[in-house]
């Protein structure tokens, strides 16, 4: 009665892809900001924006982009587990595909699935990770960072100003679970050039325990869980003037991940794996021509692969094998222009070509497809000194061509977005934003051309974003050095919400324009600094969010008005960092409000909320020879909170992490 | 007159007592009896059910299973079917790779049937001659003994068999050949319940699934072909000469034969209604079995109670929601329906007699 091709691979890796739409289921210009004490004080902003900065990341038990991203509000982060393990980012529950990641400036994308798995992003040489849940304030940027519903921008050190010349970094990691992460960088500082070298392994195990879901009390290890990957990164840079910069990145990851996949009951068979790589050049040119004129020029290729092999598939191979390649080619030009101090005008045109190829041996019936993409933006900012208008648009054209043929189908939109940030009261240091942005994304390629799942007849899916929101920062010289609150309302509309639904059975799927999702919420944020006293520095940050995002698509529906499955109401983190002299301590917290897993909400498919919370300690010695050494030691999930995030995917218990850094600067006398 | 009066009196007042209840011999009511639902649940769910609806009570209890044995016992991942043999029901979990047996009495796990090999995927099943046969995904039916649950015989048949038929001394497997697309598998295996082994290959078309037999010894197989260019068809075939009699171009799912009818659902890409099927020309008697207008979204099971031709229609709505059970007489007619809640995707029953 059931066909059953899609067992295993297509039907774990469609899972995993199909299951992140369901609500289930990102750039910058640092001569604008302040950074006070190692504070981040963002310039006022029409658009709601958030930061962690080095010291923040610093003080959190991160090993990857994903775990600090969780510390942000308005963010729900789909961890399946582990070192290895899927996490991708859903902002405002607009879902996985609406956010675009950007790592120093430039896009990252994956034509294919639509998102990109944090998980594979290493904390390590992130200096600063920026969310802008909509798009960046700044008029120098490329079009395509205006063309998603929200921007993760990562920065790493290789952006950062130096003092010294020479610079030489290295960390090394072990823990709990078989984990091994040493990492270094080198940076050598010119005049006018740098050269930054940077590299990083890990190797984990793993193979954590949790409770068996059997309800018997006993522990049950995670099996198939070894992770391997490595990072190596060249960034070149050329700043004649100060007001000129030339960057070039050179980037390659490669990874070896076995999928523990899902817990099923009696069923311990997990042996499949997937082997990825990820290489990229980026170029990118920003001049200040005069004090009127600025251009920002990029381009960028890479080349991503994604290999993964079920050794144990019930066919006549006795395997499942699926080798991907996707290429992409991009170039970007924006030009920013002051008409008078206060009105300022930005064009940008981005033109890219993806494409998507298979080369394994069960790839028949595939075609080879690729899309070409042209955006062209046009950003207009007003600006007084308690005031800024901000507005403009974004025209997307994008053409697909399956096996070199193209068809009719087009897609043309126009998305539009304004903004405005407010200080009406001069005296008071507190600002109002509001803003409107209308983002789509296009159907991926699986979306469309996944073998018997796909829809080639899909639309996009759009989305319309409203916020309101206001901050207020208080600045003394008593105890309480610094205070920011910062509260934002919002309310987002998805339509043609891109879903997978089961066909005529549980083992036939398609993708459809079907969704229509109804998002309510309110993100706070707070940040304390209090004075140095007694040698003690004391940093706090808190979040809560709330959040009602209903599925409305059909009114005779069960799950008509119901919340989007594994989305919480209430969800929060806080962040606390202490230093005295020498010794550092951090500790942070996540928490979560209960949730459903898919489907009625009864209590089967109910899940528990939790909480986590880790501490850091870290401990710099004195300086020798030009060497800072510091030693660290995490606990991470000290209550020992057994959880998972995605239902039957367990996350592990308490465990550790302990290492040490060294770090030399120079600076030579001639 | 008055003595034919009296006698018609007397007659009538007999004949009115003999209507009433209290005097009819009356089957007794096993106090046991009722039916089993069976949920497959999602995908990596965790969540097969098996429920119960008490003729005693009265009441449907949807996890009936969880309710009859203690917390560590699970039915599993993807139950796939159930059926009662002897004094057992075997509840097979394709996804947990393994088959629970129960007692039907009283729904408590007797024994947990594993394989030695972990991507067995068992199928569906039958019990015959004291044993169960199981289709599994690795090419195998399984012959697992009823008293001492070991695998007796293991049989190398097509590429991922599907559905199973006991007509005589014979079994007939539809080898769906479906994870081995777009190429498939195109035959029927017949196993010869004497010897266990596998006699001959009938070929049929691409992607047979559901094996059903009637009466006379003929089974009927339906074919999904490879969901491209080669259309899902029906087909009849003689089991003494082992040739295709009969063939028609509708796509089936799930097929069920009672009282000279074919009861089908639609399956992937077939009809969105159950349709009733002539056995010996294979046309279409009525496209749409229900006739008082009751609308079923997503029929996905079909069970008939042989002792009064009651038809058990189960509805998995869009595949997340809970399903529903609609309980039809012989003419379509619905004689009532419930939530099968919390089962997911409903899609057999079982009668305790």
């Amino acid at each position: 009665m059931f066909t059953c091709y899609f067992q295993s691979f297509c039907l774990k890796q469609l899972f995993l892809v199909l299951l992140l739409p369901f609500g289930a289921f990102a750039q910058r210009d640092t001569l604008d900001e302040v950074v006070l004490h190692g504070q981040t004080i963002p310039k006022e902003q029409a658009f709601p924006a958030q930061h962690l900065n080095k010291e923040n990341l610093n003080a959190l038990n991160a090993t990857s982009v994903a775990d600090a991203t969780k510390f942000l509000p308005g963010v729900l982060i789909k961890d399946y587990g582990g070192l290895g393990g899927l996490k991708t980012i859903s902002v405002r529950s607009l879902g996985s595909q609406h956010t675009a990641v950007m790592y120093d400036g430039m896009v990252w994308s994956d034509a294919q699935n639509g998102q990109t798995d944090l998980g594979k992003l290493s904390i390590e040489n992130i200096d600063k990770i920026s969310l802008y849940y909509a798009q960046p304030d700044d008029l120098l940027v490329p079009a395509r960072a205006l063309a998603a519903g929200s921007v993760l921008s990562l920065q790493t050190s290789a952006m950062k100003k130096e003092n010294s010349q020479r610079n030489i970094f290295g960390i090394f990691r072990t823990g709990s679970f078989g984990l091994f992460n040493p990492a270094f960088s080198f940076k050598r500082i010119f005049s006018n050039t740098s050269h930054k070298l940077s590299g990083e392994w890990m190797k984990s195990d793993g193979d954590y325990k949790y409770p068996s879901f059997n309800n018997s009390g006993e522990k049950v290890k995670r099996i198939n869980t070894l992770a391997k990957n490595a990072r190596a990164e060249y960034d070149f840079t050329f700043q004649p003037t100060d007001s000129n910069k030339l960057h070039l990145k050179l980037y390659y990851y490669w990874s070896d991940k076995e999928l523990p996949g899902a817990v099923i009951f009696n069923n311990t068979d997990a042996d499949d794996y997937v082997k990825d790589q990820h290489a990229m050049a980026q170029l990118s040119w920003k001049n200040f021509v005069n004090d009127k004129s600025s251009f920002l020029l990029n381009a960028k290729y890479h080349y991503l692969q994604s290999h993964y092999v079920d050794p144990s598939f019930n066919n006549v191979q006795g395997k499942l094998d699926n080798n991907f390649h996707q290429y992409e080619m991009y170039l970007s030009g924006t030009y920013a222009y002051d008409f008078t101090k206060e009105l300022s005008a930005a064009v940008s045109t981005d033109l890219f070509h993806n494409k998507l190829n298979r080369t394994d041996s069960f790839a028949i019936n595939f075609r080879p497809v690729e899309r070409l993409t042209m955006l062209n933006a046009l950003n207009l900012q007003w600006k007084k000194k308690y005031l800024m208008v901000q507005g403009g648009g974004v025209f997307t054209y994008m053409k697909d061509r399956v096996n070199g043929v193209s068809d009719d189908k087009k897609e043309q939109v126009f998305s539009f977005f304004a903004g405005i940030n407010a200080r009406p009261i001069h005296q008071l240091p507190l600002t109002f934003r509001l803003s409107y942005k209308e983002a789509f994304r296009a159907p991926t390629f699986n979306d469309l051309y996944f073998t018997l799942v796909g829809n080639t007849a899909l639309k996009p899916e759009d989305a319309n974003m409203f916020n309101v929101g206001a901050t207020y920062h208080y600045k003394s010289n008593h105890l309480l050095n610094s205070f920011i609150i910062s509260t934002d309302f919002y309310h987002n509309n998805v339509q043609n919400k891109i879903q997978a639904l089961p066909r005529q059975s549980l083992f036939q799927w398609s993708m459809v324009n079907v969704g229509k999702v109804e998002i309510n919420g309110m993100d706070i944020q707070t940040e304390i600094r209090l004075i140095p006293f007694r040698n003690w520095k004391l940093d706090i940050r808190g979040t809560y969010t709330y959040q009602q995002a209903r599925d409305v698509t059909d009114p005779a529906a069960s799950n008509y008005k119901q919340q989007l499955p594994y989305t919480p109401e209430h969800s929060g983190s806080a962040m606390l960092q202490a230093k005295r002299n020498r010794f550092s301590i951090g500790y942070s917290v996540l928490f979560s409000g209960y949730r459903y897993r898919q489907g009625d909400q009864i209590p089967d498919n109910f899940l528990e909320g939790y909480v986590i919370q880790d501490v850091k300690l870290t401990y710099q010695f004195k300086e020798k020879f030009k060497f800072n050494t510091t030693i660290f030691a995490e606990i991470n999930n000290i209550g020992n909170q057994q959880y998972d995030i995605i239902r039957y995917y367990p996350m592990p218990g308490t465990h550790f992490r302990l290492g040490f850094t060294i770090n030399h600067s120079s600076i030579f006398k001639n | 007159m008055k003595l034919l009066r009296l006698s018609l009196f007397v007659s009538l007042c007999y004949f009115l007592q003999s209507c009433s209840k209290d005097d009819t011999p009356q089957q007794p009511v096993n106090p046991d009896s009722g039916f089993y639902v069976l949920s497959e649940g999602a995908f990596f769910g965790n969540n097969a059910k098996l429920g119960f609806y008490s003729n005693a009570t009265g009441t449907f209890a949807g996890d009936y299973f969880a309710q009859q044995n203690p917390s560590n016992a699970v039915l599993g991942d993807v139950a796939t079917e159930v059926f009662i043999y002897g004094a057992k029901m075997y509840v097979i979990v394709n996804n947990s790779n393994h088959i629970q047996v129960l007692n039907p009495r009283n729904g408590t796990l007797i024994q947990t049937i594993t394989f030695p090999t972990p991507n067995k995927q068992p199928r569906y099943g039958v019990g015959a001659n004291g044993k169960i046969l199981i289709t599994a995904y690795d090419g195998t039916l399984n012959v697992i003994d009823t008293t001492t649950f070991a695998l007796d015989h293991t049989i190398t048949v097509g590429l991922n068999p599907e559905g199973i038929a006991v007509v005589g001394d014979y079994a007939y497997i539809a080898n769906s050949g479906g994870l081995n697309f777009p190429v498939y598998d195109s035959t029927v295996s017949v196993v010869s319940l004497s010897s266990y082994t596998e006699v001959e290959k009938i070929t049929v078309g691409k992607n047979p699934n559901a094996v059903i037999a009637d009466a006379a010894g003929n089974i009927y197989v339906s074919i999904l072909g490879d969901y491209a260019s080669i259309t899902p068809k029906l087909v009849k075939i003689n089991t003494s000469s082992r040739t295709i009699t009969n063939e028609a171009p509708i796509a089936v799912g799930v097929l069920r034969y009672h009282n000279n009818m074919i009861y089908a659902t639609g399956g992937y890409l077939g009809s969105s209604t159950v349709q009733l099927i002539n056995p010996s020309d294979l046309s279409i008697v009525r496209s749409n079995f229900v006739t008082d207008g009751t609308s079923i979204v997503m029929p996905y099971g079909i069970t008939i109670d042989e002792t009064n031709g009651d038809v058990y229609i189960t509805d998995a709505k869009d595949f997340t929601a809970t399903g529903e059970l609609f309980c039809f007489n012989q003419t379509g007619a619905k004689k009532f329906s419930f939530s099968t809640s919390p089962g997911v995707n409903p899609v057999r029953v079982a009668f305790v007699r």
